[in-house]
C-alpha cells in the first residue's frame, strides 16, 4: 500500500535540486489568474502551460502542471463568490452560498472560507493519494457504468434539494437542463434539436449556459445599482477578516472531512469528477443540517462542503491519471498530454518503475496545499477589492469579459450566443420563481447520465434485476436512498416520542 | 380589471409557455431523428416530469384571481435600466460577426456603462476603450485565441 523507501527516494529527488521548488509559486499563481477569470477555465490554463514544459524535466513539469491544477482549483471560486460567475463548472456549488455572503459584505469571509477548504481539500486528497495510491485505483477499474449511474443519480437529487420554493419548478428546471444538455448528436448518431444549426452538433456548451443562467441574471438585476456591497465599510479589503474567515472552517471539521472524502471518492471516477464532487458536498451538508433552509442565502458550510469536496478531488483525478493512465475530465487530459511530451505514458507500469517520481509528484502537491494557503490570501485580498468597482463599471466589464471568454472557449460565435440566450432566460427565470441552479445541475449532468444509462441498458439487456449483481452500484445506491432519508431519520431519533 | 392588468397578470404564464413549447418541440424532434429507446432513453422520462410538473404550475396559476396577484405584488415591474441592458446584450453579440469584437465591445461597454448611470463622457469613454484593449490583447496576443475582430482600421 505505502512503500516508505520509495517515500525516501522521492524526499531526496525533490531536495537534490531547487528548481523543482521554483516552479510552484508561478505555477498556483498562474492558476488562479486564469481560473478566476470568467470563461477561462483551470483546463484551459493548463493546456495554455502545456507549450512551456517542453523545456523542463518530466519532475519540475509535472510541479508547474500540477501547480496550475491546484491554484485553478481555487481560482474558480473567487469570481463564483465576489461575482455569481462559476469560473469552472466544480465551483458551481460554491456560487449558492458564497455569492449571497458577498452581497451581504462578507465576502473576505467568504473568500477566506473557500480558500482554506480548497487548501484543506487538496491536502487531505493528496495525503490519502500517498497513502491509498494503489487500492483507489483498482476501486476505479471496478466501476462500470451501472455505478457511475448511481454516482450521476445521486448528483441529481441536487435538483430537488436546491428545488427553491416550489418544488414543481425546480423540478421544471432541472429536467428542462436534462433536456437542453441531450441536444446535438446522440450516443447512435442521430441529431436531436440542432435546428440545421452545425455549431449546435457537439450540443450546447455548458459553460456559457452556466454563465448566462447563473451570472447574467443577477447582472441584470444588478443594473441601476451603486456597489455590490452597499455598506462602504464592508467593501474595504480586510486581511483580518480574511484570516477571521480561514479560521472559522475549522468549526465545521465535519464538514470539511466530509466534503474532502467525497471528493477523492468522486474524483477518481472518470468522466464525472470535480463538477459532481462539488454539488453532491454541498446536498449532503445541506441534508445533514439541523437548518437545511439557511442554505443558499449565505450559510458558510455551503462554501466549505463546496470547495473542500472540488479541490480533494483533484487527488482522486489523479490516482486514476498516474495508476491507469485515464484522464478523468479536462485538466487531468493535459496533464497526460504532458506526460506524452515527456514519452512517459502513465499506467500500471509506470508506478511500477518510477513510483519514487509518483511519491515525488503527490509530495510536492502537498507542498502547494500549503503554497496555495500562503499565496491565495494575498491574491484574494487584491482580488477582494473588485466589490469597491461601482457597478456602473463591473457589470459591463463581466458582460465583456464574458463575452471574450465564451468566445475563446469554443472559438465560434456559439459561445457568445448561448450565453446570450441563457442568459435572458435564466432572468425570466429568477423574475417567475424558477430557480437556475437545478437547470445548471442538469445541463452538466446530462451527458454523464445518458450515456452511463444507455450503457447500463446494453449491459443488462433491460433487466432490472442486473444491478443484483452490481455489490458496489447498490452500496452507492444504498448511502443515496440514506442521504436521502437522514432528515426524515434525524427528525425521529431527535424527538422519539412525538 | 382594465387590459394592462390583464398583461402584467398573464406575464405569470410566460416560462410556463417557453418549458412546455421547448420540451415538445424537442420530444417531437427527437422522436423523428430516431424513436429506438437508445435515442430517447433519457429524453422521454425526462421531458414527462417537465411536462408533469408544467400542468401542476399551471392549475395553481390559474387558481390566483389576476386582481389577487396584482394585490399580493407578484408582479413588480421591469426596470427600464434592466430592459436597456438586455437588449445591449443581444445588439453586442449580434454585432461581433458585422463591426468585430473590439468595436462591439467598446460600443457595448460604453452604451452599458452609460445606461448604469455614468454621464462623464470621458469616463465611459476611457473605460470602453480599457476595457475592450485589455481583452482584446489578453486573449489575441497572451493566449493567442483567433478572434473576430474588426477590419475597419
Amino acid at each position: 500500500m505505502f512503500d516508505f523507501s520509495n517515500f525516501q527516494d522521492a524526499v531526496g529527488l525533490l531536495t537534490s535540486s531547487w528548481q523543482p521548488w521554483l516552479v510552484i509559486i508561478p505555477g498556483l499563481l498562474v492558476g488562479l489568474v486564469g481560473a478566476a477569470l470568467p470563461g477561462i477555465s483551470g483546463s484551459l490554463t493548463l493546456a495554455l502551460c502545456l507549450p512551456f514544459t517542453p523545456y523542463m524535466d518530466f519532475l519540475t513539469a509535472m510541479i508547474f502542471l500540477t501547480a496550475v491544477y491546484t491554484g485553478g482549483g481555487y481560482g474558480g471560486a473567487i469570481s463564483a463568490i465576489l461575482m455569481n460567475v462559476p469560473g469552472s463548472p466544480s465551483a458551481v456549488a460554491t456560487t449558492f452560498d458564497g455569492y449571497p455572503m458577498a452581497r451581504a459584505g462578507l465576502h473576505n469571509e467568504a473568500l477566506g472560507i473557500g480558500l482554506c477548504s480548497s487548501a484543506i481539500g487538496t491536502l487531505v486528497g493528496y495525503i490519502l493519494l500517498i497513502i491509498f495510491l494503489m487500492p483507489l485505483a483498482s476501486m476505479v477499474l471496478r466501476l462500470g457504468p451501472v455505478e457511475m449511474l448511481a454516482v450521476v443519480l445521486w448528483g441529481l437529487t441536487l435538483i430537488a434539494t436546491l428545488r427553491g420554493d416550489s418544488m414543481a419548478k425546480g423540478l421544471v428546471a432541472g429536467f428542462a437542463g436534462l433536456l437542453i444538455g441531450t441536444i446535438g448528436i446522440g450516443i447512435r448518431g442521430d441529431f436531436r434539436g440542432t435546428m440545421g444549426i452545425d455549431l449546435l452538433l457537439d450540443g450546447v456548451p455548458v459553460i456559457p449556459a452556466m454563465l448566462g443562467l447563473l451570472a447574467s441574471a443577477e447582472l441584470f438585476k444588478l443594473a441601476g445599482g451603486g456597489y455590490l456591497v452597499s455598506s462602504e465599510a464592508a467593501r474595504r479589503p480586510s486581511m483580518s477578516r480574511i484570516l477571521k474567515g480561514m479560521v472559522s472552517v475549522f468549526r465545521h471539521p465535519g464538514t470539511l472531512l466530509r466534503g474532502s472524502l467525497i471528493g477523492v471518492a468522486i474524483g477518481g471516477v472518470p468522466g464525472v469528477g470535480s463538477s459532481v464532487a462539488n454539488l453532491l458536498s454541498y446536498a449532503d451538508v445541506r441534508r445533514r443540517s439541523a437548518d437545511p433552509e439557511s442554505f443558499g442565502k449565505g450559510n458558510p458550510e455551503g462554501v466549505i462542503a463546496a470547495e473542500s469536496a472540488n479541490n480533494s478531488a483533484e487527488g482522486g483525478a489523479m490516482a486514476t491519471l498516474l495508476a491507469l493512465g485515464l484522464p478523468g475530465g479536462g485538466a487531468t487530459a493535459v496533464l497526460l498530454a504532458a506526460f506524452s511530451m515527456h514519452n512517459v505514458t502513465g499506467g500500471p507500469r509506470f508506478i511500477n518503475d518510477n513510483i519514487d517520481i509518483v511519491y515525488a509528484i503527490l509530495i510536492s502537491n502537498v507542498v502547494q496545499a500549503f503554497g496555495l494557503a500562503i499565496v491565495g490570501v494575498f491574491f484574494i485580498y487584491l482580488a477582494g477589492s473588485i466589490v469597491r468597482v461601482p457597478l456602473r463599471l463591473l457589470v459591463p466589464s463581466v458582460f465583456v469579459l464574458s463575452t471574450f471568454g465564451t468566445y475563446a472557449m469554443t472559438g465560434t460565435m456559439i459561445g457568445p450566443s448561448v450565453l446570450v440566450v441563457f442568459s435572458l432566460l435564466g432572468w425570466i427565470m429568477v423574475r417567475y420563481g424558477y430557480p437556475v441552479a437545478p437547470m445548471v445541475i442538469g445541463l452538466l449532468l446530462a451527458p454523464p447520465t445518458e450515456g452511463n444509462l444507455l450503457r447500463s441498458y446494453q449491459l443488462s439487456g433491460g433487466d432490472v434485476g442486473f444491478i443484483l449483481e452490481r455489490p458496489i452500484a447498490l452500496v452507492i445506491l444504498g448511502l443515496l436512498v440514506l442521504s436521502l432519508l437522514w432528515p426524515v431519520l434525524r427528525r425521529r431519533i431527535a424527538t422519539p416520542h412525538s | 380589471m382594465d387590459l394592462r392588468n390583464t398583461l402584467r397578470a398573464s406575464e405569470r404564464f410566460v416560462p410556463i409557455g417557453i418549458f412546455g413549447a421547448f420540451t415538445l418541440w424537442y420530444v417531437g424532434d427527437s422522436w423523428a431523428a430516431s424513436s429506438r429507446p437508445e435515442n430517447l432513453i433519457l429524453i422521454l422520462p425526462a421531458a414527462l416530469v417537465v411536462l408533469g410538473c408544467l400542468g401542476i404550475e399551471l392549475v395553481k396559476e390559474l387558481e390566483y384571481q389576476p386582481d389577487q396577484l396584482l394585490e399580493n405584488g407578484r408582479w413588480e415591474p421591469v426596470s427600464p435600466r434592466t430592459l436597456g441592458l438586455m437588449g445591449l446584450l443581444v445588439l453586442y453579440v449580434g454585432m461581433i460577426p458585422l463591426a468585430g469584437i473590439d468595436v462591439a465591445s467598446f460600443f457595448f461597454a460604453a452604451m452599458s456603462c452609460w445606461l448604469m448611470g455614468e454621464r462623464r463622457l470621458w469616463v465611459t469613454a476611457v473605460f470602453a476603450l480599457g476595457i475592450s484593449a485589455i481583452c482584446v490583447f489578453a486573449f489575441s496576443r497572451l493566449i493567442s485565441t483567433p478572434l473576430p475582430l474588426t477590419t475597419v482600421f
